[in-house]
């Protein structure tokens, strides 16, 4: 009955320390490329996930379109990319597209282990990625079977990936 | 205690902790396997409709939205909108879904998406969600081989590792081996 009992405690105690759905915002802030911070999780921007350390809490904001214009400018560095998502991995939920002006020339976005996944109500927003911009070397995109489930956007995102460690979502009238 | 009391304890009570476990990874297991053959999440619908696209789009953009989207009874389940070209819209949908409208031929095609349920679960639990379940996922994983390697010594005799057990252990073991021969 004891151990019953001790059981029953660490259990609760084991949900108790889960993640919450909703992570955590934390106050940052990011360098612009216009020198104007944007701050991470204040009142307009409407989520942050993934928030990272105080020593990554400085990066360039740069625009999906300007990354597709001068890519080499960015890559291996840590770039904070504005874009709109058009598409969430819904097997995964571990990539996300981003868009500029031209949606058939997308940008991936990986996860990084701090963010669970990329919600499919993502989907539309505008967000602000951070993370390590690298070019795709490998482009292994599942092949067509069917019709059924390829991923036909993971096909025009072949050119770079950003290794995301936090993201936020823009408010209306930060858009 | 001796080995046998013991290692049957361990195995009874790690058996009953983590049979939820057990199934949810076995249940998302084969999901997963199959990714390339469909959605293991969702169940994903595409439809094309022919539509009537209103003349004030430019001047009453949101207005002309709903209307569009009135023709397939989704005005009420959109969340965003925008224009990826001139002559293209592109609607996001409450909970995944989309709309991809052409402006110019009033061709509209409504992907809808349904989570499948108890497999979304289990799937969005296999990919990790965080840290604290990625830790209680390989003690789980420790606690398998425990079961693994323990279940091996339960039964004694003629059932037991000396006789029939090792038969069966060695086919596990071989088989794999196999598949690596072929496919390695």
């Amino acid at each position: 009955m004891n151990r019953l009992r001790l059981l029953a405690v660490l259990l609760v105690l084991a949900a108790c320390n889960t993640q919450p759905k909703t992570e955590k915002i934390k106050i940052e802030t990011v360098k612009l490329e216009t020198a104007t911070a944007i701050p991470c999780g204040i009142t307009g921007s409407a989520s942050c996930a993934g928030c990272p350390s105080a020593k990554e809490t400085k990066a360039l904001v740069v625009s999906v379109d300007s990354v597709q214009k001068n890519p080499e400018k960015y890559f291996d560095k840590t770039i904070a990319l504005r874009g709109r998502v058009i598409h969430t991995c819904k097997v995964s939920g571990k990539k996300m597209f981003l868009s500029g002006s031209d949606d058939q020339n997308l940008i991936r976005i990986n996860a990084g282990e701090n963010i669970s996944r990329f919600d499919e109500s993502l989907q539309g927003e505008i967000v602000i990625a951070r993370g390590v911009l690298t070019p795709v070397t490998e482009v292994v995109v599942e092949k067509e079977k069917d019709g059924k489930t390829a991923c036909v956007t993971e096909g025009k995102a072949k050119q770079y990936v950003l290794a995301c460690t936090a993201f936020e979502v823009l408010a209306k009238n930060q858009e | 205690m001796n080995f046998y009391k013991l290692n049957r304890a361990l195995h009874r009570d790690f058996g009953y902790f983590f049979s939820a476990m057990t199934i949810i990874y076995a249940l998302s297991g084969i999901a997963l396997n199959h990714r390339k053959d469909w959605n293991p999440s969702y169940s994903i619908e595409r439809t094309e409709y022919q539509v009537k696209i209103p003349t004030d789009l430019q001047t009453n953009e949101k207005k002309a939205v709903e209307e569009i989207l009135q023709q397939i009874s989704q005005e009420k389940n959109y969340r965003k909108y925008y224009f990826p070209a001139a002559d293209q819209l592109k609607v996001f949908m409450n909970g995944g879904g989309s709309v991809a409208v052409n402006l110019t031929s009033g061709k509209l095609l409504f992907e809808n998406l349904q989570k499948r349920p108890v497999l979304f679960e289990v799937n969005f639990l296999h990919y990790n969600p965080g840290k604290i379940w990625m830790w209680f996922s390989d003690f789980f994983c420790v606690a398998l081989m425990v079961l693994a390697i323990g279940g091996l010594f339960i039964m004694k005799g003629k059932n037991g590792i000396t006789n029939r057990g090792a038969w069966l252990t060695a086919a596990g073991i071989i088989i794999p081996i196999v598949f690596l021969i072929i496919y390695f």
